[in-house]
C-alpha cells in the first residue's frame, strides 16, 4: 500500500495486507477522499463498538521502523488493585511526561465515556494505578493511550481484572532436611512458604497454586514441580555436596497466570564421611562369608557320604571273584579267615587264580599240576586234598564232582564244600579251560564225575592258568571237592533242575557269541535267583534231590563255571545286568556231562541230553550236560567219541531245540539217562 | 412466669413489682429476711439452671454439630465449584486453541464488549463489597448463577480432552452443586430471609438468551457461551469460598 493508494473502507476490525505492521482503521467516508490509517501493533489493536474514529490522513503512519506508543502491560496483584503501563514507542516528542494519555472505561459505567486515569503513578514513569475504588472484577475495561489532546488514540487494550492477575511471589521460602540416604549420597529436603501477604488467602479471596522450581547452582535448566494447593513441597533425589537454587512463584487457581518468582534460596547438604558405614559394611561383609564358610563346612562334613553320593555316584566295583560281600556280612569270623587265606592272592582272590580255565562250568575244577605255579597248585592241591580223584592228563587234570546220593549231609558238608567251592570258585574265571572234555576219572560212587578236557587251543593260550581242581562230590568230603556252586535258577517240570549261569566269564580270545546265546543267558537269569541263602541252596539240593533224582541241568556261571555262592551272589548283587548267579552243586542228582561252550564272554555249561540237537544253542554260562556216564558224571562235551579230549569248542551257533537252555524234557531226560 | 406470691405476710398474694417494697418492710424481719432467700426459693432457682443446663449443652453441641455439618457441607459445594472452573478453563481454552490468532482477537474484543446472561443478576463486583455481603446472600446469589447455566449448559462446546462425555454431565454438576448451595441456604438461615426483594426479582432472561446468537455452528456464540461460563464459574467460586472462610473458624481456610 502506497501512500496515496489506501483503500478506505468503513470497517470494525481489518487487516491491512500491506508491508505495514499490524491493524489498522481504515475508514472510507462517502465520496470524502481521507484516509484514515492507524497503525497499531498486533496486540494491542481493539475494537469497540462505542470507538469509530476517523482519523485524517497525516495520521497514516507507513514506515513499519516506527513504533507507535503502546501499553506495555496491565496487571492486577491481588484482585483489588491494578497498574498499567505503557511506553512512548519510538515518538521521540511524546516522551515527556503527559505527552500521553491514558483513559479508562468500564462496561458497569453509566456514562459510557473514557475517564482518564485517575492516578498517575509519581515514581513509576507511564504507570497508571487503580485503587481498589476504582477496580472493579468481573467486568469489562477498556484502556486507551492517547495523545494529550485526545485526538490520536494509540493504543487501546481490553479487559476483565481476573484475567491480569499476578500474584506476588510468595514470601519466607525455607528448607528443611528430610532424610539422607543410606549411602549418604543422597537426600531429601522440605521446602516451605507463605502466600504472598498482599494475595488475601486467609478470607479467602484469592486461591493460590504454586509452582517449585529447583535447578543446581550452575545449571540453566530449572527443574519444574507442580503442587496445586499447600505451602509445602518436598524434593526427592537431591545430591549431596551440590548447592541447589529453589524458588517458588503462584497463580491464581484455573488461571495460568504466574506471578514473579520469589527469591532463591539454596539448599546445600555436605557429604557426610561413611568411612565408618563402608568399614562397618567391611567387617559385617567378612564376618558373614566366614559364618556362611563354616555353616558350609559343617554341613559338608556332616552330610559327607550323602554329598559323596550325590557328587561322586559310586562306580560299580569290579567283582571279585570269590568274595561277596554278603558272605563276608554273614559269615563267621573263622570261616572269613578260612576264605581269605585259602586264596592265594593275599585275600582278593580265595580260590587259586588258575583254578578255573576259561570254560566255566559248574562241578568240575581241574588242577593243572604242570602249571609252574607251585603255590596255587600246592594250595589247591591243599584244598582238594580231601579227594584225589585227580585225574590228569597232559592237557591238564581233571577231577570229579561227585554227588553223594541219599546220604548227603545237607547240613555240614554244605557249609564246608560251599565254602570251599566258593573259595575255589571264585578264582580267576580266566583259567577255566573253556570246554570240557569227556574225559571221565575216576570218583566215588556215587560221585558226579564232571569232566573237563581242556580245549587244546585255548589251553595254549591259557597256560599257566590250569590249576583244576579235582572235586568230589560225596559224602562230607565230596562237597569239598565241588569248588563251585551253581545257582539252581529254576525247576524243570520234569524234574531238572535249571542252573543259572554264573558270573565273570571271560572271554577267550575266539570265544564265540551268539545272540542267542545271549538271550538264552538272559533267560536263564531270569530265573529265580536262589542264591542268596545257604539255606536256600541246601533246601534247593534237597528238594533238587528229592524231586529230581535224575536230572541234574547245570549252568555254569560265567565266572569259569565255578562260582560259590558267596560269590555268586557277590556278583550278582552288584551287577544284576550280567549273569550272576551261583551255582550250586547238587548232590543227588546223577550225573551229568557237563558241557561247556565258549561263548563270547561267556562260558556257560550246558546239559546236553543225547540229542542236542533239541537245545538250543549254548547261551553264556551254561554248560549243556552231554551226557551222564555210567559213573553218574556228567559230560559235558559233546557226544563226541569217547575219551576224546579235544573238545571242539562247542559253536554257540550249533542249532538247539527250541527251549530255554537248562530246562529238560522228559523225554530229553529219556534220552539222558542211560 | 409467675412471681413469686408470698402469702405469709398478710395473706394476700403479694406479687413481683412490689417485691422491692416488700424486702425493705421485711428486711428487718429475719422472718422475712429468709423469705426471698427461701430455701424453697432456692431450690426452683437451683431447678431452672439445672433445667436449663443440659439444655444449654445440648444446644450447644447442636449447634456446634451442625456448624460442623455446615462447614462440611460448604467444603463440598466449594470443591464442586472449584472442579466446574477448572472443567470451564480447560473447554474455554481447549475452544480457544481451535482457533486462528486473529479469530481469537476479534472474538475477544466481541465478547467483552458484548453482555453475558449472569450480568442482570446483581452481584458484588469487589472485594470490599463481597466481603461485606452476608453469606447468605452470597449463597442466594451464588444459587441464581448456578440455577442460571443448568440448561444453557447442555449447549457448551466438550472438548475431547476432558474427563466429561457430554455436556449433559455439565448439566448435572450444576444442578447437584444447586442442590448442595440450597442445603447451605437453608442451613445458614437464621429465620429471616434476608434477601431483598430487587435481588429476588432480577431473575434473568434465561433459557433464550444465548439462542439469540446464533445457531451451535455459530463460533461467535459458542466462544461466548465458554467464556461467559468461566466468568460465573470463578464468580461464584469466589463467593462460596469468602463464605465458607467466613464462617469457619479456622484462620486460614483455604491453605
Amino acid at each position: 500500500m502506497k501512500y496515496g493508494n489506501v483503500n478506505i473502507r468503513l470497517v470494525s476490525l481489518l487487516r491491512l495486507h500491506c508491508p505495514l505492521r499490524g491493524l489498522g482503521y481504515i475508514v472510507e467516508l462517502k465520496g470524502v477522499p481521507v484516509v484514515s490509517v492507524l497503525v497499531l501493533s498486533d496486540e494491542q489493536i481493539v475494537r469497540s463498538r462505542h470507538h469509530s474514529r476517523i482519523f485524517p490522513a497525516d495520521n497514516i503512519v507507513l514506515d513499519p521502523f516506527v513504533h507507535a506508543p503502546h501499553f506495555t502491560g496491565c496487571k492486577s496483584r491481588e484482585l483489588v488493585t491494578f497498574s498499567c503501563w505503557w511506553s512512548a514507542g519510538s515518538f521521540q516528542n511524546l516522551t515527556e511526561p503527559g505527552a500521553l494519555q491514558m483513559f479508562y472505561w468500564k462496561k458497569t459505567d453509566l456514562t459510557k465515556e473514557w475517564r482518564e486515569c485517575p492516578d498517575y503513578s509519581s515514581s513509576v514513569k507511564n504507570e497508571c494505578f487503580f485503587n481498589k475504588n476504582n477496580t472493579v472484577i468481573w467486568t469489562t475495561y477498556c484502556v486507551r493511550l492517547s495523545s494529550k489532546s485526545q485526538n490520536i488514540t494509540y493504543d487501546e487494550l481490553c479487559f476483565e481484572l481476573q484475567d491480569i492477575v499476578h500474584p506476588d511471589p510468595p514470601v519466607a521460602l525455607n528448607w528443611t532436611l528430610l532424610n539422607v540416604s543410606r549411602s549418604g549420597l543422597n537426600y531429601d529436603i522440605m521446602a516451605s512458604w507463605e502466600p504472598p501477604p498482599s494475595a488475601d488467602v486467609s478470607v479467602g479471596w484469592l486461591t493460590l497454586v504454586y509452582e517449585l522450581q529447583f535447578r543446581r547452582r550452575n545449571s540453566s535448566h530449572w527443574k519444574v514441580l507442580e503442587h496445586e494447593f499447600g505451602t509445602q513441597k518436598s524434593i526427592y533425589g537431591l545430591s549431596t555436596g551440590e548447592e541447589y537454587e529453589v524458588r517458588v512463584h503462584c497463580s491464581m487457581r484455573a488461571f495460568n497466570n504466574f506471578g514473579e518468582f520469589s527469591d532463591a534460596i539454596f539448599v546445600h547438604v555436605s557429604e557426610i564421611p561413611s568411612k565408618e558405614s563402608t568399614f562397618t559394611v567391611t567387617l559385617v561383609l567378612i564376618f558373614g562369608a566366614v559364618g556362611v564358610a563354616i555353616f558350609l563346612m559343617l554341613i559338608i562334613f556332616s552330610q559327607q557320604q550323602r554329598l559323596m553320593v550325590i557328587l561322586l555316584p559310586p562306580v560299580p566295583a569290579p567283582k571279585i571273584k570269590g568274595i561277596d560281600t554278603e558272605l563276608l556280612k554273614k559269615r563267621k569270623l573263622n570261616e572269613l579267615n578260612f576264605l581269605l587265606s585259602v586264596g592265594g592272592m593275599g585275600g582278593l582272590h580265595p580260590y587259586p587264580p588258575d583254578l578255573y580255565q576259561d570254560e566255566p562250568w559248574m562241578e568240575f575244577t581241574e588242577l593243572d599240576t604242570d602249571e609252574p605255579e607251585p603255590g596255587e597248585k600246592e594250595d589247591n592241591q591243599r584244598l582238594l586234598s580231601l579227594g584225589h580223584n585227580n585225574h590228569c592228563t597232559n592237557h591238564g587234570c581233571s577231577h570229579t564232582l561227585s554227588i553223594p546220593d541219599n546220604d548227603y549231609d545237607p547240613e555240614l558238608p554244605d557249609q564246608e564244600t560251599l565254602m570251599l567251592m566258593a573259595a575255589l570258585l571264585s578264582s580267576q574265571p580266566e583259567k577255566v579251560e573253556p570246554c570240557l572234555g569227556n574225559q571221565r576219572s575216576h570218583s566215588n560212587p556215587p560221585a558226579l564225575e564232571v569232566l573237563d578236557v581242556p580245549c587244546p587251543r585255548l589251553q595254549a593260550s591259557e597256560r599257566g592258568e590250569r590249576p583244576l581242581v579235582q572235586t568230589q562230590l560225596g559224602g562230607p568230603h565230596s562237597w569239598v571237592n565241588i569248588n563251585f556252586y551253581a545257582q539252581v535258577s529254576d525247576v524243570m517240570p520234569a524234574g531238572g533242575v535249571v542252573l543259572s549261569p554264573g558270573q565273570q566269564v571271560r572271554a577267550p580270545e575266539n570265544a564265540i557269541t551268539t545272540e542267542e546265546d545271549k538271550k538264552k543267558i538272559g533267560k536263564m537269569e531270569g530265573g529265580e535267583e536262589e542264591s542268596e541263602g545257604e539255606e536256600e541252596e541246601e533246601e534247593e539240593e534237597e528238594r533238587i534231590n528229592k524231586k529230581f533224582p535224575s536230572q541234574l541241568l547245570v549252568v555254569d556261571p560265567e565266572a569259569g563255571g565255578y562260582t560259590t555262592e558267596s560269590s555268586g551272589r557277590q556278583i550278582s548283587t552288584p551287577d544284576p545286568s550280567s549273569p550272576g548267579e551261583v551255582y550250586h552243586a547238587f548232590p543227588p542228582p546223577p550225573p551229568y556231562l557237563l558241557h561247556t561252550t565258549p561263548l563270547g564272554d561267556y562260558q556257560s555249561l550246558y546239559i546236553l541230553p543225547n540229542s542236542p540237537a533239541q537245545f538250543l544253542p549254548p547261551v553264556l554260562d551254561y554248560t549243556v550236560v552231554q551226557d551222564v556216564d555210567s559213573q553218574h558224571s556228567l559230560l559235558l562235551n559233546p557226544p563226541s567219541p569217547q575219551g576224546s579230549p579235544s573238545c571242539p569248542p562247542q559253536p554257540p551257533s550249533k542249532p538247539l531245540p527250541t527251549m530255554p537252555i537248562g530246562y529238560l524234557t522228559p523225554d530229553l531226560l529219556g534220552n539222558l539217562l542211560p | 412466669m409467675v412471681p413469686p406470691i408470698d402469702t405469709l405476710k398478710h395473706g394476700f398474694p403479694v406479687y413481683k413489682n412490689s417485691g422491692p417494697k416488700q424486702t425493705t418492710t421485711y428486711s428487718t424481719d429475719h422472718r422475712t429476711f429468709k423469705l426471698s432467700n427461701h430455701p424453697w426459693q432456692l431450690r426452683v432457682k437451683m431447678g431452672q439452671v439445672f433445667l436449663l443446663m443440659p439444655v444449654l449443652l445440648v444446644s450447644c453441641f447442636l449447634s456446634q454439630g451442625a456448624a460442623i455439618e455446615n462447614q462440611r457441607l460448604f467444603n463440598i459445594a466449594v470443591s464442586r465449584v472449584q472442579h466446574l472452573h477448572l472443567l470451564a478453563q480447560k473447554m474455554f481454552n481447549d475452544f480457544d486453541g481451535t482457533l486462528l490468532p486473529d479469530e481469537r482477537r476479534q472474538l475477544n474484543k466481541i465478547f467483552l464488549l458484548d453482555f453475558c446472561n449472569s450480568d442482570s443478576i446483581v452481584s458484588p463486583v469487589d472485594k470490599h463489597e463481597t466481603q461485606k455481603s452476608s453469606v447468605l446472600k452470597l449463597l442466594h446469589i451464588s444459587f441464581r448463577l448456578i440455577e442460571s447455566w443448568e440448561y444453557p449448559s447442555q449447549t457448551l462446546i466438550i472438548s475431547n480432552s476432558l474427563m466429561v462425555r457430554n455436556a449433559n454431565q455439565i448439566s448435572e454438576k450444576l444442578s447437584d452443586l444447586k442442590v448442595g448451595i440450597n442445603l447451605l441456604i437453608t442451613g445458614s438461615q437464621d429465620g429471616v430471609l434476608s434477601l431483598d426483594d430487587n435481588d429476588s426479582q432480577q431473575l434473568p432472561p434465561y433459557g433464550n438468551y444465548y439462542q439469540n446468537l446464533g445457531g451451535d455452528g455459530n463460533v461467535r456464540r459458542n466462544y461466548e457461551l465458554l467464556a461467559c461460563f468461566k466468568k460465573d464459574m470463578h464468580k461464584v467460586e469466589t463467593y462460596l469460598t469468602v463464605a465458607k472462610c467466613r464462617k469457619s473458624l479456622e484462620a486460614n481456610c483455604t491453605l
